[in-house]
């Protein structure tokens, strides 16, 4: 279970978050809407463990785990996964070579063998084939030179490769054109199950119509404002967030 | 100008040259070699007032020469020991090796037709004028031994050869010299690998003369113990049409420097210039490059990168210069630099001189550090710290390896950089 309590954070002195509490629980999909600035990314990232976020106050564990306590590789040992908003373009490292340092560091760190080639490459094409990705992207340089929609289709590779057990996705809707939406929506349903949970930021009512939220939640001012089931994403899409800026009382 | 307190005095130069004398072989060009050591007597070592030699100080290179020359018998035959790299290269590169010695040729290599050795006395007078580099000069008056490889004209690919310069123990100062001369429309491909041992000075010159239309693959490469000094000048002339490949990979030593003077002398010549200097701390390492468009419509493309670790330097001066008859010319210059922890110290100048209006000329460098945006991507994947610093590293490195185009000698480089980077703890910070 992902537990999220009163958590504040800054980026260079302001205060983006302001004690803001979420409970995820294992199998669940939530969804997290809110303005642009209103800090859903600043939320993934802190989540992920990026440097120069500032916690001034508030918890984040994971099954119990202090998220905030760990590097970033030992979020993702623990299960944690990071659709990036705007993933890094690496040239000179391949996308397999980057999943094979991943898996196996993950796999060390759990006490078991690396993983056999054979069985590595079955399973990056098997993943590939799910994603409906070209065999040629494996081998390319982690983004390097993809478009915006292949870049956003890769995390989503990334995310079946590694299987973890909470994905948070910063927009991975944004920049996707409508086949391409379908194929990253039924990748994640495909991966949905008891033990994985989503987290899933995005601006448009168009992709919780692939991929059904239990929980939609509105992030504005720093807090979690409003949170209902998907019908609050379709009433968010005809109202804007205009009506919810003022505080919940 | 120069700094005389670094030459060891003229007496004992001239003293320890007559000694020499002695010894050099039957044939051996005296007047050649007594009027490079008067050159070099005029001026000295370069002192670091003299630009070229600004970042770089022979002082302790002066200081083993002078203890060399007082040094009567020969040094007792106690071989440094080889580092990873040799055996690595030896057993990846497929072709005949050429060893040098203290710049003395071992016998024994069988070479494929269409290469010969000619008589090393032959080497000397240079193909360039004395009086042009004073360690030039200074490796002419003592050197009495080398490689000279003839290529015959239009003889095909033949492999790669490579020629180890090695020292023959662990305190020699050597003089190697190897001059590699390609017959109008010849082939040749060269690993040089230079080695030294932890207390080894070494002072080389390899000489190229490319005749028109010959095509040159040239790689070379230092890996010294961390006392060794190399100083090594390289100078390649490109006839009408003739093409050069050259990638030097320096993993640098106390004291490592590295000149590439490249004359495209005819009309059509191009020349693509590559290099990778590695600064671990506690290495200097610097590299010079001197590019002269002399023929019309020649082509150079240089690019350069360096990755420096705290506590070590890197120096890179990347020279072009087009002549007045060097209409229709194209060159350009990158480098980029990696700095890996606040220590690191590059110094980088590029620059161009052009005396003709017909012609294309870019040049950039850049410096900076690992991109902490990567670096964090790669960690919440699940990647180590210090294992993702090495992937980016070695992406880094990787991109410049796979320009050497021989991919066994590609493949056992990339493994030695890789092994390098993980040794050296301070790397991964
Ligand atoms: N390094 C930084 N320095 C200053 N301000 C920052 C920095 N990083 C983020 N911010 C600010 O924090 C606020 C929250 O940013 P964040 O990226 O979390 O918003 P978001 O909800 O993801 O927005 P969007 O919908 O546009 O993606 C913004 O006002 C942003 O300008
Ligand atoms: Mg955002």
């Amino acid at each position: 279970m992902l537990e999220i309590r009163d958590l504040r954070v800054s980026v260079a002195g302001k205060e983006i978050l302001k004690g803001l509490s979420l409970t995820v629980r294992p199998g669940e999909v939530h969804a997290i809407m809110g303005p642009n600035g209103s800090g859903k990314s600043t939320l993934s990232h802190v989540l992920a463990g990026r440097d120069g976020y500032e916690v001034t106050g508030g918890t984040a564990t994971w099954h119990g785990r202090d998220l905030l306590a760990l590097p970033p590789e030992e979020r993702a040992w623990a299960g944690v996964f990071l659709g990036f908003q705007y993933p890094v373009e690496i040239p000179g490292v391949s996308n397999v070579y980057l999943l094979r340092a991943a898996l196996n560091a993950k796999r060390r760190h759990a006490g078991l063998p690396e993983i056999d080639a054979i069985g590595f490459l079955k399973l990056v094409r098997e993943k590939a084939k799910l994603m409906q990705m070209d065999e040629s992207f494996l081998n390319r340089g982690v983004n390097e030179g993809f478009s915006g929609g292949e870049k956003k289709r890769n995390e989503i590779f990334q995310l079946a490769v590694l299987e973890p057990t909470l994905a948070l996705l910063d927009e991975t809707d944004s920049g996707l054109d409508i086949d391409a939406l379908k194929v990253v929506a039924s990748g994640v349903n495909s991966l949905r199950s008891p033990e994985r949970a989503f987290v899933l930021v995005t601006h448009y009512q168009r992709l919780l119509g692939y991929i059904e939220p239990d929980f939609v939640h509105v992030l504005a001012g720093g807090r979690i404002v409003r949170t209902g089931d998907k019908s609050l994403a379709t009433e968010l899409e005809a109202s804007g967030y205009d009506a919810l800026r003022a505080p919940a009382a | 100008m120069t700094d005389t307190a670094l030459t060891p005095g003229a007496a004992q130069m001239r003293a320890a040259h007559a000694r020499l004398r002695e010894r050099l072989p039957a044939g051996w060009p005296t007047d050649a070699s007594g009027v490079a050591l008067e050159s070099f007597l005029t001026r000295g070592l370069p002192g670091t007032d003299i630009e070229e030699w600004r970042y770089t100080s022979l002082a302790a290179f002066a200081g083993r020469l002078a203890s060399a020359l007082e040094a009567s018998a020969e040094a007792a035959a106690q071989p440094a020991a080889d580092p990873p790299l040799a055996a690595a290269l030896r057993a990846a590169v497929p072709g005949p090796v050429l060893c040098l010695t203290d710049g003395q040729l071992e016998p024994g290599a069988d070479l494929p037709a269409g290469l010969q050795i000619r008589p090393a006395a032959r080497l000397l007078p240079g193909l360039a004028p004395v009086g042009i580099s004073a360690l030039a000069d200074l490796n002419a008056a003592f050197a009495r031994d080398g490689l000279n490889l003839a290529v015959a004209a239009n003889a095909g690919p033949q492999g790669v050869l490579l020629i180890h310069e090695r020292a023959a123990s662990a305190t020699t100062v050597g003089q190697p010299r190897v001059r590699l001369s390609l017959a109008g429309g010849s082939h040749l491909s060269v690993v040089l690998l230079a080695t030294g041992g932890s207390a080894t000075t070494s002072n080389a010159v390899v000489e190229v003369d490319a005749e028109a239309g010959s095509v040159l693959h040239l790689v070379q490469l230092h890996e010294g113990a961390a006392g060794a000094q190399r100083i090594a000048r390289t100078e390649l002339r490109l006839g009408a049409g003739a093409s050069a490949r050259v990638t030097s990979v320096d993993l640098g030593s106390s004291l490592s420097r590295q000149d590439v003077v490249v004359h495209l002398a005819g009309d059509d010549a191009s020349v693509d210039v590559a290099g990778l200097c590695a600064g671990p701390s506690g290495t200097h390492v610097d590299h010079h490059l001197d590019l002269q468009h002399a023929g019309r419509h020649t082509a150079s493309r240089t690019l350069y990168r360096s990755v420096v670790d705290s506590g070590g330097r890197v120096v890179f001066n990347g020279r072009i210069v087009v002549g007045v008859g060097a209409a229709g010319s194209d060159a350009a210059l990158t480098n980029r630099n990696l700095l890996l922890g606040p220590g690191a110290e590059i110094d980088t100048k590029p620059e161009l001189e052009i005396h003709t209006d017909d012609v294309r000329c870019s040049h950039g460098a850049t410096t900076g550090q690992l991109d902490p945006a990567a670096l964090f991507y790669l960690r919440s994947r699940g990647v180590p710290a210090a294992e993702a610093r090495r992937l980016l590293i070695g992406a880094f490195a990787d991109e410049l390896l796979a320009r050497i185009g021989l991919p066994t000698a590609e493949a056992a480089l990339r493994n030695r950089i890789h092994a390098l980077l993980e040794a050296a703890g301070g790397l991964a910070q």
